[in-house]
């Protein structure tokens, strides 16, 4: 087999050789003949067919309130583009724009670099040029063969002045180098611009739209002499108009009402989600980022110490105070803990171990039930009652509300806070390093907790419904309605809402508003006062308010403000007032 | 024999020939992907350099291994990549083709390295066996052998890499001592079927066929017998043709890739002709080719590489690349004529002629002498399949030219 022996002619290998000769020799006539001999033919057609692709951004979605009223919308800037291979001399044509647009030859020299897609394709020199500097352009044109204009859409805020939503919307920023890899495959070049915060980031790629592509043929001097009917350009598609559940009167209103403050404000639907305000302060204005942010104003911005770029509604934590007494209450409740007949007497101070927690009406309330200590908020009756259910307990039901979870609103970034249990505190503080003293804390909604703004809102929302949990959003989504169903007992929700209504609408009550407890619209909440390190108490206030078709809830937290009944709480009234129109009150027709 | 002596002995020369090639296929490739905005691990151009591993992989593993397992072994892997061939009906599609196997996120073409098994398969087969090869009949088993694959391939569809697996059978009879004439017999139906379509074309053909048959000097009865089956049958083909309903000569179209829409292919050989045409002697330089980075030349990375070259290098490295192919190919014939054994030779000339096959169906689809079918070009072509394929094909071309001792 293997050892089977072969004898090939010469003959034979001769005309394998010289099949195989003849076929290379055919192939380097062919070339010759192309190269060579029909070179100067085949250059002409090259040279024809040279074409200049131009890209054309595709416009922005609006985005618009749920009234149709604009909050984003685009305008456009003017901007001067290269083609290295038409320039004729690079240095001189660079100095003479440089010279009109009253720039730097050295910025120009690095865009180039920077924006370079091939030596055959557009590289961006400059943005922002005003209406007199592209005229003078245009006028040397026929000393400028490879640069022209094109225009770039940029953001528009129309109303900024009006109602700002900053933080919620979010800005566009200049793709980076790591980001064009990352996205690659998704059609991004070098100086796009793209959503980098809030909705423009989270629905990007319905806002984004399709760039469009056209083919112009050039000549060899790169002077258009037309179109290509054989190259159909790509046609631009703008992208989809957002329309947000925001109410942009009400969101003015809060925005009003928080300044001056630290704080957030958060309105949103209870049974739908869809969040009508929500408000951090202080906050910057849009326009400053629209045509690129200018270093100096990025400086001022992010070293503010009251830190204006954060968004305090989703991703500022602070302890929740005593709205947690709600959660306290419920879980003690559900446990068969507490019923109305128990009550304790609060001196103003409470004895445990060998420490003594206060009560913040330092004389103290006397005789209290469940009821009086929602209602006057009572510290000493909830140490007292939370001894009788165990720290992961209180941590479930905090969970269950979605404390510590995130709430799945459509925005890029927000913050879960922190439900400690008993494995938590294990860890942090060792098996023997935290007492019995931390649960009693806990019950008043200070230590190691931690909530958003949006998660108060979303809890106060779930007890406004008795139980069911809706996803928060800021753009209505229908196919997507996410709810969890929280079963606690019919007697458990009563009793919460008729304490939360007492809060507002009694007189001893810490959020007692006259003008809401004659009205018709149905007011409950809870006030709270959070101790915290950095000076005075943030001021918290959640509730909701019920009208024959509608029900909001609301959350509000002023840092350092004080106690909430004083300072969160009337906010949270004047909101309410606004957006039933009470007392005469309306939200002004927008804008 | 001992690895020393296979070392010693190899023609080392091929590997830098085809590391020249390879270099050039790199600085096309690197030409093409510049100016792409995103160049990173995801571009092609890296993409293609991890594929050297395992191609120098394929490389060593088929120089070594023993030649008499080669043979050994030669049918049973023949008939497991045949089987491969279905996989991808078992997986679905790819792009709407059956072309590829996925195993473990690497996919890979099994077409591809069917085309240098069926070539040892054929040897091990016209070295077993002392074919009566005077008798047409004792053909018909390696007609059949390789026929049952092209089929399955062609309706993938991949004409391409069928006609690949075809084309060595007829070399290799030719090696092995067929009759030209017998060969020649061979053919002449199916270009009967061909020509029958052009009554000039057909004219010339029969005229030919009857002086070849006139000259053979065979029997009366088996010359006349030749000469009219072939008139008949091309005038049967067109009769035939035209009963058939519009559906199913279209059917028949399709299968053998010839596309109603000659436009679509007519517009990528006129770029490609203008890219090589205005590249002159010297080209117009590194990522200076305007038919290349305006787009107007399709498929640059695979099937169209070489116009790149053309346009960016010019005549002088068409010729030099070439005569690298060339030196390649000729060198390997010279082995098979040398060397003694009858299955290393016959599996050296069949490896020659796929080589050959490649470039030249390849290159010529690019100046437009044959018609536009997507084979890449052996070292410079995009696509990683092939590139192992190819390096495959070296190693067992490299240990198949050592003679074995004794």
């Amino acid at each position: 087999m293997l050892k089977t022996q072969i004898y090939i002619p010469a003959g034979r290998r001769d005309l394998a050789f010289a099949v195989i000769f003849a076929l290379f020799v055919t192939l380097m006539g062919r070339f010759y003949y192309l190269q060579i001999y029909k070179f100067e033919q085949y250059s002409a057609v090259a040279d024809a067919n040279r074409i200049r692709m131009v890209a054309n951004p595709a416009p922005r979605g609006k985005i618009v309130d749920r009234n149709g009223e604009i909050l984003a919308a685009n305008s456009s800037i003017y901007a001067i583009s290269a083609i290295r291979d038409e320039l004729i001399d690079e240095e001189v044509q660079l100095l003479m724009i440089a010279g009109y647009l009253e720039r730097e030859e050295y910025d120009l020299r690095r865009n180039l670099k920077k924006y370079d897609q091939g030596r055959f394709l557009p590289a961006l020199l400059a943005r922002n040029v005003s209406i007199g500097q592209l005229s003078l352009i245009e006028e040397h044109k026929n000393e400028l063969p490879g640069i022209f204009s094109t225009k770039l859409p940029v953001r528009f805020y129309p109303n900024v002045d009006r109602v700002s939503a900053s933080h919620i919307l979010g800005y566009l920023r200049e793709i980076s180098a790591d980001e064009l890899k990352t996205l690659a495959g998704r059609d991004y070049l070098p100086g796009d611009y793209h959503g980098f915060q809030g909705l423009e980031k989270f629905y990007e790629s319905r806002l984004r739209g399709t760039k469009g592509v056209e083919f112009r043929q050039v000549d060899a001097l790169g002077r258009e002499v037309g179109t290509l009917p054989e190259r159909k350009p790509i046609p631009v598609e703008p992208g989809s108009e957002l329309q947000l559940t925001i109410d942009a009167g009400l969101q003015s209103q809060a925005e009003v009402l928080l300044e001056g403050y630290r704080g957030a404000a958060v309105i949103m639907n209870a049974s739908s989600g869809g969040i009508l305000a929500i408000a951090s302060k202080p906050d910057f204005k849009l326009s400053d980022f629209s045509a690129g942010m200018n270093p100096e104003k990025w400086r001022r911005y992010s070293s503010d110490r009251d830190r204006p770029l954060l968004n305090r509604a989703v991703l500022g934590l602070y302890p929740p105070g005593s709205s947690m007494k709600l959660v306290t209450a419920v879980a003690a409740m559900q446990r068969g803990a507490v019923d109305e007949r128990w009550n304790i007497h609060c001196t103003g101070s409470y004895e445990f171990g060998d420490r003594v927690f206060g009560c913040w009406r330092e004389t103290g309330h006397g005789t209290v039930n469940l009821s009086r200590a929602i209602v006057e908020s009572c510290n000493v009756y909830f140490y007292q009652l939370v001894q009788r259910i165990d720290i992961n307990t209180l941590a479930g039901f905090a969970k269950l509300f979605g404390f510590g979870l995130p709430t799945g609103i459509d925005l890029p970034a927000e913050n879960i806070g922190l439900v400690p249990n008993r494995a938590f505190m294990n860890e942090k503080y060792g098996r023997w390093g935290w007492a019995k003293g931390s649960l009693l804390h806990l019950s008043i909604g200070q230590g190691d907790i931690l909530v958003t703004p949006l998660q108060m809102a979303s809890f106060i929302a779930t007890v406004a419904t008795k139980g069911e949990r809706i996803r928060p959003t800021l753009v209505h989504d229908t196919e997507n309605l996410e709810t969890v169903k929280i079963p606690l007992k019919a007697t458990t929700w009563n009793a919460i809402h008729r304490m939360t209504f007492d809060v507002v609408n009694k007189n001893n009550g810490t959020a007692f508003d006259a003008e809401l407890a004659r009205s018709s619209v149905k007011v409950y909440g809870k006030t709270g006062t959070a101790e915290n390190p950095h000076g005075e108490p943030h001021a918290w206030y959640v509730g909701f308010a019920k009208s024959e078709n509608e029900t909001i809830a609301l959350s509000v937290i002023i840092e350092n403000g004080g106690t909430g009944g004083s300072t969160a709480a009337p906010i949270a009234a004047e909101l309410t007032k606004l957006y039933f129109g009470i007392g005469s009150r309306t939200l002004t027709a927008y804008p | 024999m001992n690895l020393f002596d296979k070392l010693s002995n190899a023609p080392f020369r091929w590997l830098l020939i085809v590391f020249a090639l390879n270099i050039f296929g790199m600085v096309a490739l690197y030409s093409i992907s510049q100016g792409t905005a995103n160049f990173s691990f995801s571009s092609r151009f890296v993409k293609f350099l991890l594929w050297f591993i395992p191609a120098f992989g394929a490389f060593v593993f088929f120089f070594v291994l023993p030649k008499k397992y080669i043979h050994e072994y030669a049918y049973v892997v023949a008939i497991l990549s045949v089987s491969s061939l279905f996989f991808p009906y078992l997986t679905g599609p790819v792009a709407g083709t059956y072309r590829w196997v996925s195993i473990g996120g690497v996919s890979f073409q099994p077409a591809e390295m069917l085309k240098w098994v069926m070539v040892i398969a054929l040897a091990r087969y016209l070295s077993d066996h002392r074919l009566q090869l005077k008798k047409v009949q004792s053909l018909l088993i390696p007609i059949i052998a390789v026929l049952i694959p092209a089929f399955f391939i062609a309706k993938q569809p991949d004409l391409g890499s069928a006609i690949i697996v075809v084309a060595p059978l007829i070399p290799l009879l030719y090696w092995v001592g067929a009759q030209p004439f017998h060969i020649f017999l061979l053919l002449a139906p199916v270009i009967s079927v061909v020509t029958a379509f052009n009554y000039y074309s057909f004219t010339i053909w029969i005229l030919l066929v009857g002086s070849v048959i006139y000259l053979s000097r065979t029997t009366l009865r088996f010359m006349l017998m030749n000469f009219f089956g072939n008139i008949s049958l091309g005038l049967l083909t067109p009769l035939l043709w035209n009963s058939l309903t519009s559906y199913q000569q279209g059917r028949i179209l399709v299968f053998l890739d010839i596309t109603r829409d000659p436009l679509g292919a007519a517009y990528q050989v006129i770029q490609s002709q203008t890219a090589i045409g205005s590249g002159g002697l010297w080209g117009k330089g590194f990522g200076m080719g305007t038919q290349t980075h305006l787009k107007f030349l399709p498929e640059q990375e695979t099937d169209f590489i070489f116009s790149v070259i053309g346009e960016e290098f010019g005549f002088v490295a068409v010729v030099t690349i070439l005569i690298l192919f060339a030196i390649l190919v000729l060198s390997m014939v010279q082995r098979a004529y040398r060397i003694s054994e009858r299955f290393p030779s016959l599996v050296l000339f069949g490896i020659a002629t796929i080589f050959m096959s490649h470039i030249f169906v390849n290159v010529g689809m690019t100046v437009n002498l044959l018609p536009v079918k997507g084979l890449p070009l052996p070292f410079l072509s995009y696509g990683g399949t092939f590139l192992v394929s190819c390096y495959a094909m070296l190693g067992l071309a490299m240990n198949m030219s050592v003679e074995a001792d004794g």
